[in-house]
């Protein structure tokens, strides 16, 4: 019986000396004051560029800029708008770092980027401009509508580009340089096509020319 | 024997009690549990900006800010501090009068937190602070003050 009291004792002291500790952390304290917090701003978005530069022929390309840093759980929008002489449209509309344009017209541009949030708008950054030219080639000698001549020379320029791509009929679509010569044709009607080249690579829209051979 | 186990009883009862009343004056290092907890009152702890790094906020209509805030125990002995919560009473709403269009609402902090004595404690309540989707441009760069109240 007095084991037992004992035992009952010591079982008493361990539960008090878990309440010490438990009492101990849960002194509780009012109190006021004031904390501090900020608020973000939307800013201009840094490194825009475009895929393309100078005078091209392409008419679809990249613009692409950094995202600027926000919190997680805070996604901007990204606007890109296109300014041709004093118009400005509004292009591509993102979250990402990078819009791809398609059909862009020829002419000069230059191409902004502005971030918003809601109400919030940021400050625009523009890129360098651009001019987009699909005109074709000229072509300023040919053969006669109708000639006898199985052979054919043409010569064409261009005013922005001094690469050119040819092809005679169907045939395969190849680099050529002005005066193009052309042997071996067979008698019936040909057609020679001429595009100007830019510095990477894109074509303008062809310039043709057809004659016959009796 | 009837009496032997009444005497034992009565000891464990005594044993049982007492360290709960030394618990509130371990902090205090003096007297008797009961009268100094009768005493000596716990003294409001105080809230001030506080120095922690804190996200900003943004008009998403959804808790993405950060506040800081430090807490200051001027008791001689530890306290907990069981939630903030905006003291809304205070400035425009619980807020300062440059916030005031901002739409802004708080997210009460139930953490906890365990002060020592004398010490104080910085705090980074993540993600307790939202603006509204509505919120004008005005609202961007602002900093604000955020009136708490310790809950218990």
């Amino acid at each position: 019986m007095r084991g037992r009291l004992l035992g009952t004792a010591l079982l008493a002291l361990v539960a008090s000396g878990i309440a010490v500790g438990t009492a101990d952390a849960y002194w509780s304290a009012p109190g006021a004051g004031q904390g501090s917090a900020g608020t973000g701003a939307v800013g201009r978005p840094a490194g825009i560029d475009t895929s393309v530069h100078g005078d091209v022929a392409a008419t679809s390309f990249d613009v692409t800029w950094s995202l600027l840093p926000v919190p997680e759980g805070v996604s901007l929008t990204y606007v890109v708008h296109r300014r041709i002489g004093a118009t400005v449209v509004d292009v591509c509309t993102t979250s990402a770092g990078r819009c791809t344009l398609s059909g862009v017209p020829d002419g000069s541009s230059s191409y902004s980027v502005t971030a918003r949030l809601n109400g919030w708008t940021g400050a625009t950054s523009t890129s360098t401009p651009i001019k987009v030219v699909t005109t074709p080639p000229a072509i300023t000698a040919h053969p006669p509508s109708s000639s006898t001549a199985t052979t054919a020379s043409f010569t064409f320029t261009h005013p922005n580009f001094g690469s050119f791509a040819c092809r005679i009929d169907a045939g395969v679509v190849a680099a050529c340089a002005s005066p193009a010569l052309s042997t071996g044709l067979a008698v019936g009607t040909h057609t020679f096509e001429v595009w100007a080249a830019d510095a990477d690579g894109a074509l303008t829209r062809p310039a043709t020319s057809t004659w016959t051979i009796t | 024997m009837t009496g032997r186990l009444a005497l034992v009883g009565a000891a464990l009862v005594l044993l049982a009690a007492a360290p709960a009343a030394h618990a509130a004056w371990s902090g205090a290092g003096a007297g008797t549990a009961t009268a100094a907890a009768s005493a000596t009152p716990v003294q409001p702890v105080t809230i001030a900006a506080g120095t922690a790094a804190a996200d900003p906020l943004y008009p998403t209509g959804t808790p993405v800010g950060d506040v800081a805030a430090a807490i200051t125990n001027p008791n001689p002995y530890r306290v907990h501090v069981a939630s903030l919560v905006l003291d809304s009473a205070s400035g425009a709403d619980g807020f300062s009068a440059n916030a005031a269009t901002c739409g802004l609402s708080f997210v009460p902090a139930t953490a906890g937190w365990d002060i020592a004595a004398g010490a104080t404690v910085q705090v980074d309540l993540q993600g307790s602070l939202a603006m509204a989707t509505s919120a004008p441009a005005a609202c961007q760069g602002l900093a604000v003050v955020v009136h708490l109240r310790a809950a218990p």
